[in-house]
């Protein structure tokens, strides 16, 4: 029971990280290896609204995710315009180096030590049954579910959602239909990376934070995508929930090592029965 | 093209010559210095420098060594970049080239095994700073030396605790083991399980967990399930407050005993009342009730402007007991060295800061040396044991 309620919620707060990547997928074609250090530079952010300021890091929320959305935003600008025609291969390397650059750049920054944001709430707990949960993953996980559920109202019923989707089908078709590409690119990335601001803070409450904690869920946060099927959105919510839930069955009846490697376990079973993901057709 | 060759050559032969030369100069005493100043452990790497060089600057601002007419040290500083291969030719190096005396270091064990294997060739003596792996000592080498204690005594140092703790009439019938599913967590909870087999002290739960995680509540349930009165942590000090926290969250308050310099660290005190009471096993603590310690601990903080950590008091120790083995031996000579340091028995003075009542080495080359245990009081790491060296004794739960 124990090892379901920590699935339950150790997978929505990778749906939260992961959501970003494959919308920055779905519609860019980009695989963004610097995912993970979005996500670094908005738990930091989490950290230091709360150590400077007192800020609690669920309304900090509200100040990082536009900061992280800007960045997003400069990123687009500044960097990944240049890489969106060129092969995927140095796509990728772009990525991958921003990955490596923020991470050092974090290092000579903020040094390599632990930081901990120690709040009362830090060791609450709720009962639900004979199994516990920490105040702070449950306040994670609400806000994962309500921030997908937002993601995909905008998705499936505003104009942007619509001209996103658009995008997402066929880039060409799009642009002919007089779409403006880079606009929606810019918003792409926005709303990809400043779904970290919502993650960042809330993730900085419940565990630590330091230059590589991005490091840990960018692999995760791959499997889970392409586990769901690159792109698509309840694809991230199944193959999050299936992930974590995986993990932590795994982790009750065998060793970590074990655990650790079924998320893996279940991206060969996938690939291998479904290629294109678990639910690839719907966003189709 | 032949004058490419001698170009080339040249050079070599000069080296050759200068290598068949006169090979110590009696005015110094090289000491050469493996440690890593880049790579993964940098950052451990400068403290241990640190601690060589006020070593260095004690005795030479004190006149030198005697033994050797007034002799300085020169310490000559090789970096292994944290990689096994560069620690292996740095050494050659040091040896070939600079002509050490002695050579210490190297950090990890991975760093070291190579960097002994050359020593040992090439009849230099190597004193190892802080590598662990029992291995080091027991492969009879002739050239070996190691101030820091074996891996598996800290295993042993924490069951005779745990039998002082029930002496002493804390309750302890249960004792769960918690650790990181890597080669450190599973090595040293081999160790324990061992240990407390040997003391048929009960083992009620037995939990790995992977580095990184966010949520180890699974582990936890099982862990109080079991009713353990004192959970052994090994782990990396950012899963331990994953994991201490999670245990407040259910409510459970064992005591629990944490491991290594990384459970030492100052990030776990800012988890405040939740690691109260907790306890440490590490190699040595700046509050050991040693006067060589005490001296140490300060100058170190006058000089570097922070407490030194038990890795840096080690260094500190194998440079003294290289300056010192040369002093006994009138000589500069490595193999009169190695013979000297053989023989090395010291009871007071600098290089007996760590906690053992003299520093001295087997035929194996090993010190014998406790471990010692720290405890958190008032939000302070404090030393409580063993009782000859404990800055205070330990508090039980309330």
């Amino acid at each position: 029971m124990q090892a379901v309620i920590s699935g339950l919620a150790n997978g929505s707060i990778y749906a939260l990280i992961a959501v970003g990547l494959t919308l920055v997928f779905g519609i860019m074609r980009i695989i963004n290896f610097a995912h993970g250090e979005f996500l670094m530079i908005a738990m930091y952010g989490g950290f230091f609204a709360w150590s400077a300021f007192g800020i609690d890091p669920v309304l900090a929320v509200v100040i990082v995710t536009p900061v992280v959305m800007l960045i997003g935003v400069g990123l687009y600008k500044g960097l990944i315009r240049f890489a969106l025609n060129v092969p995927d291969i140095n796509q990728m390397a772009v990525t991958l180096g921003l990955s490596m650059l923020l991470q050092h750049m974090a290092l000579m920054m903020f040094t390599g030590n632990n930081r901990l944001i120690t709040q009362p709430r830090s060791t609450a707990s709720i009962a639900i049954g004979p199994a516990i949960i920490q105040v702070p993953q449950l306040i994670a996980c609400v806000a994962s579910l309500s921030l997908l559920g937002l993601l995909y109202l905008v998705l499936r019923r505003s104009d942007l959602g619509l001209v996103m989707r658009a995008v997402s089908q066929s880039r060409d078709g799009a642009a002919l239909s007089g779409i403006d590409i880079s606009a929606v690119y810019k918003w792409a990335m926005a709303i990809g990376i400043g779904s970290l601001g919502v993650a960042g803070p809330l993730m900085a409450a419940i565990l630590y934070v330091n230059p590589m904690v991005g490091a840990l869920f960018t692999l995760k946060a791959f499997v889970i995508v392409i586990v769901g099927g690159l792109g698509s959105f309840s694809g991230v919510l199944i193959g999050s929930l299936l992930v974590g839930l995986a993990e932590s069955i795994a982790a009750a009846w065998f060793s970590a090592a074990i655990s650790a490697a079924v998320p893996f376990a279940i991206l060969l079973l996938v690939l291998l029965i479904r290629p294109e993901g678990l639910m690839s057709a719907r966003m189709r | 093209m032949k004058r490419l060759i001698w170009g080339c050559l040249l050079p070599l032969v000069a080296m050759a010559i200068g290598a068949a030369g006169p090979a110590h100069a009696a005015s110094e005493l090289k000491i050469g210095v493996l440690v890593p100043l880049t790579g993964t452990s940098a950052a451990d790497g400068t403290r241990l420098l640190n601690a060589h060089q006020l070593a260095a600057k004690q005795i030479n601002d004190a006149g030198g060594i005697a033994g050797l007419g007034g002799a300085k040290i020169n310490l000559v500083v090789a970096d292994t970049q944290s990689k096994p291969e560069v620690a292996r030719s740095e050494t050659e190096r040091l040896i070939s080239r600079e002509k050490v005396s002695v050579v210490l270091g190297a950090w990890a064990s991975a760093t070291t095994i190579p960097s002994v294997q050359v020593a040992e060739r090439y009849r230099v003596p190597f004193v190892v700073t802080s590598a662990v792996t029992d291995a080091i000592t027991e492969q009879s080498m002739q050239f070996v030396f190691r101030v820091s204690p074996k891996g598996s005594w800290a295993a042993k140092d924490v069951g005779a605790f745990i039998g002082d703790l029930r002496q002493h009439g804390v309750a302890l019938d249960k004792v769960a083991i918690a650790y990181e599913d890597g080669p450190f967590g599973q090595t040293v909870s081999a160790g324990y399980r061992k240990e407390l087999a040997a003391q048929s002290i009960k083992l009620v739960a037995d939990e790995s967990f992977r580095t990184g995680s966010a949520d180890v509540s699974t582990q936890v349930a099982k862990i109080k399930a079991s009713g353990a009165d004192l959970v052994l942590i090994v782990a990396y000090i950012d899963d331990e407050s994953v994991l201490v926290r999670s245990m407040a969250a259910q409510q459970y308050r064992p005591y629990i005993l944490g491991y290594g310099g990384g459970h030492t660290h100052p990030t776990l005190l800012e988890l405040g009342d939740l690691v109260e009471g907790a306890f440490g096993v590490v190699e040595w603590m700046p509050d050991l009730k040693n006067p060589a310690a005490k001296a140490f601990a300060d100058a170190y903080k006058a000089a570097y402007g922070a407490l030194p950590l038990s890795n840096s008091a080690q260094a500190f120790a194998a440079t003294w007991v290289s300056a010192l083995g040369a002093d006994a031996a009138h000589s500069a000579d490595p193999v009169a060295i190695r013979d000297a340091l053989r023989q090395l028995k010291l009871k007071d003075g600098p290089a007996t800061l760590l906690p053992n009542d003299a520093l001295a080495f087997d035929e194996s080359g090993q010190n014998h040396v406790s471990n010692v245990m720290s405890q958190v009081i008032d939000g302070k790491f404090v030393t409580v044991w063993p009782t000859n060296f404990a800055a205070q004794p330990f508090k039980p739960r309330k």
